[in-house]
């Protein structure tokens, strides 16, 4: 587990306050996802702020353990606000409307097979009827020929 | 869905104390309306009524173009990834199998992991901006819009799965337990990732802003 933590260990998945992390050879490549524990990040602070953030703790709880963070938080909720009332712009249903296929292939396969099935099924009725007549004139046939003596 | 930082549903265990979300929302729990279900509404289409699949584009493509915007950081490419990901639900309307959300915010969400995969973004911006500013000087709108590029800049930094989770938590306002039924994972997963994203975030901007 270890191991993988050092492997993942990337420019944003730097320990806070590990100057190690950031120079290290892996110190230039993107965070990559890591769902261990990682030591040193969970501490009380991280813990309290990570709470706030999520609505499970107090304002205050988070500003008596780390004030300059929650300033930043604040400022980027601001913007974050912003981007979660920006709404599809306008001409975009239409415009998805227009382009979209005539009959959609979906339905299209689905109806096709419809239809293949029903025309291979009449197709094998008939062929049954024939034969079963067929047969059954060979037999009368024959019988006639039998009794007929 | 409640915005941003709200509390998560589910996730009390042992803790017994409530508090408001850190960041207020304005959004509120529409009333209860008697609405066509989707599954109603995907019957129409595929019986041939063409039209109905516009109540869809309606009832989901706000939280998909915000989802979209995020993850691509450009609006155009948002419109591109939206209009193709509805074109093809449109086109495998019939090979729906439970929930018709989740099946197209799969859609949307692999749309842009594939757009990520394949473009190196130069540029990032929100240039479209229709709410009045709540800003009183014109100093301060210029910090707004400073912030708003090193958010850009810092997002587009992360990996993908933890710029994913970020804007789901963050801009979306979504649940952890919403979170994990939409990415199939689980909901510790995606705390991880979020905190992982906060902590980068946080390292990047601290500087300027903290």
């Amino acid at each position: 587990m270890l191991e993988k933590h050092e492997a993942n260990k990337g420019e944003l998945g730097r320990e806070r306050h590990r100057d190690t992390a950031v120079n290290s050879p892996a110190a230039g490549r993107k965070a990559a996802d890591r769902e261990v524990p990682v030591p040193g990040v969970d501490d009380g602070r991280a813990v309290v702020l990570n709470n706030w953030l999520d609505g499970a703790a107090a304002e205050a709880d988070a500003r008596r353990v780390d004030s300059g963070h929650v300033e930043l938080w604040k400022q980027i909720a601001v913007e974050t606000q912003r981007r979660h009332r920006m709404t599809t712009p306008a001409h975009l249903a239409g415009q998805i409307m227009a382009a979209l296929p005539e009959r959609s292939l979906a339905m299209k396969v689905a109806r096709d097979a419809r239809s293949d099935r029903s025309q291979r099924s009449g197709a094998t009725t008939t062929s049954v009827t024939l034969v079963l007549g067929a047969g059954a004139l060979a037999l009368g046939v024959v019988l006639g020929k039998v009794f007929g003596r | 869905m409640s915005y941003p930082m709200a509390l998560p549903e589910g996730l009390s265990g042992p803790v017994v104390r409530r508090y408001p979300s850190a960041v207020k929302t304005t959004e509120q729990t529409a009333p209860i309306v008697e609405i066509d279900s989707d599954q109603d509404i995907i019957t129409r289409v595929l019986a041939g009524e063409r039209e109905a699949f516009a109540t869809l584009i309606g009832r989901y493509s706000d939280p998909l173009y915000r989802h979209a915007l995020g993850m691509t950081g450009s609006p155009d490419v948002a419109e591109d990834i939206l209009q193709t990901s509805f074109i093809k639900a449109y086109s495998h309307l019939g090979e729906v199998r439970g929930r018709f959300d989740a099946w197209l915010f799969r859609i949307v969400a692999n749309g842009c992991k594939d757009w990520l995969k394949n473009i190196r973004r130069t540029h990032l911006s929100y240039d479209e901006d229709d709410q009045p500013s709540g800003y009183a000087t014109p100093d301060q709108d210029l910090d707004r819009t400073e912030l708003r590029l090193d958010l850009d800049s810092a997002l587009a930094e992360l990996a993908p799965s933890l710029r994913e989770a970020f804007i789901m938590k963050h801009v979306e306002g979504r649940s952890y337990e919403e979170m994990a039924d939409l990415l199939s994972t689980t909901v510790g997963a995606l705390k991880m990732r979020v905190h992982r994203a906060r902590e980068a975030l946080q390292d990047l901007l601290e500087e300027k802003y903290a």
